[in-house]
């Protein structure tokens, strides 16, 4: 379970990267969690960085470029 | 080119925003598994937010070089501008690069996946990056410049090797490169005061020595034999450390003619 929690945060399908089948269960459990907080740290690192650019433009535009850019 | 572990445990530990000694439930796993681990979530966090930045980039494709490179400074930040670079044509990205500061250009480079930025590395003028290294240096930032040195042209390297003024920042990069047969290779064409200068610094701590007996590992037999000669002349003790060190490294083979002077 553990390690289907790795391939899930390194988005590889199930049996990739095969070295990971060397990981014991709590090995695996503590990369699955390593992975699942520098993903999240990553993604509020982007959203924040998108927002500071949406705030540059009028708020009745903001909607708009998000739809075009699919931010 | 042979994967040294714990570069790469060094690498994965910055991804992860953690300390190398956290990540000791890794100890099962060799250099070449952890780089596949590594390089499979940086291509995650990219992806994740891949078709946003293709679309952003596409929009900037007809503007003129310093309207975008002034749309990037001021509206988009670094984070998206280091991103929306994957996408742009690196001819394009290298003239708006000329645009940007020293500190700007620095901050996008923070953000950069250097795997990715092969071509952009490779556009750029060398001159064009040597603020930016100066400004990596000044801020401690050795692993994004180990990163990067992975990839970029050899004689670009050479050239921004000349911005480093503390000698031992040359092995807190190199700590973080893999190829330490391009750092030997070009260390091989220090002259002997530096060198020397060089192990000085090494023998400051174990750490730096097994940076510099890696990279001595990669040199040919007669670099090898320059080196010991060298670390000789600096301090007759040293290479007696060194052999300790490699002892326990098990690295004393691949360091034959170093040691065999």
């Amino acid at each position: 379970m553990s390690l289907d929690a790795v391939r899930r945060a390194l988005g590889v399908d199930d049996g990739a990267l095969p070295c990971l089948d060397k990981l014991d269960d709590a090995a695996a459990k503590q990369l699955a969690a390593h992975l699942e907080e520098a993903n999240g740290a990553h993604h509020r690192h982007i959203e924040d960085s998108m927002q500071e650019a949406l705030n540059h433009f009028p708020r009745l535009l903001r909607g708009p470029i998000k739809k075009i850019f699919g931010m | 080119m042979s994967i040294d572990r714990s570069t790469e445990i060094r690498r994965l530990a910055k991804l992860l925003h953690r300390e190398p000694g956290e990540l000791s439930y890794l100890d099962a796993l060799d250099g070449v598994e952890l780089q596949e681990i590594r390089q499979a979530f940086q291509n995650r966090l990219l992806e994740d937010h891949g078709a946003t930045f293709a679309k952003m980039a596409a929009g900037g494709k007809i503007a003129p070089d310093a309207l975008s490179a002034m749309l990037c400074k001021r509206i988009f930040g670094p984070t998206i501008t280091a991103n929306m670079a994957y996408y742009t044509p690196a001819e394009k990205a290298a003239k708006m690069i000329s645009h940007f500061d020293d500190e700007f250009m620095a901050e996008v480079v923070r953000e950069q996946i250097p795997d990715r930025a092969r071509e952009l590395l490779e556009k750029i003028p060398v001159d064009l990056m040597r603020g930016t290294t100066r400004t990596l240096l000044a801020s401690r930032d050795y692993h994004i410049m180990g990163g990067f040195t992975d990839h970029m042209p050899q004689e670009k390297v050479a050239a921004l090797m000349h911005e480093i003024t503390d000698v031992a920042d040359n092995l807190r990069v190199s700590s973080f490169c893999q190829r330490k047969d391009r750092i030997a290779e070009l260390t091989m064409k220090f002259d002997d005061e530096l060198l020397k200068k060089l192990i000085e610094a090494a023998f400051t701590s174990e750490d730096f020595i097994v940076e510099v007996g890696l990279v001595t590992a990669e040199m040919p037999a007669a670099g090898q034999q320059r080196m010991a000669k060298l670390t000789d002349t600096v301090n007759p003790e040293y290479r007696k450390r060194a052999r300790a060190i490699a002892e326990r490294q098990g690295s004393t083979e691949a360091l034959a003619a170093y040691f065999a002077v």
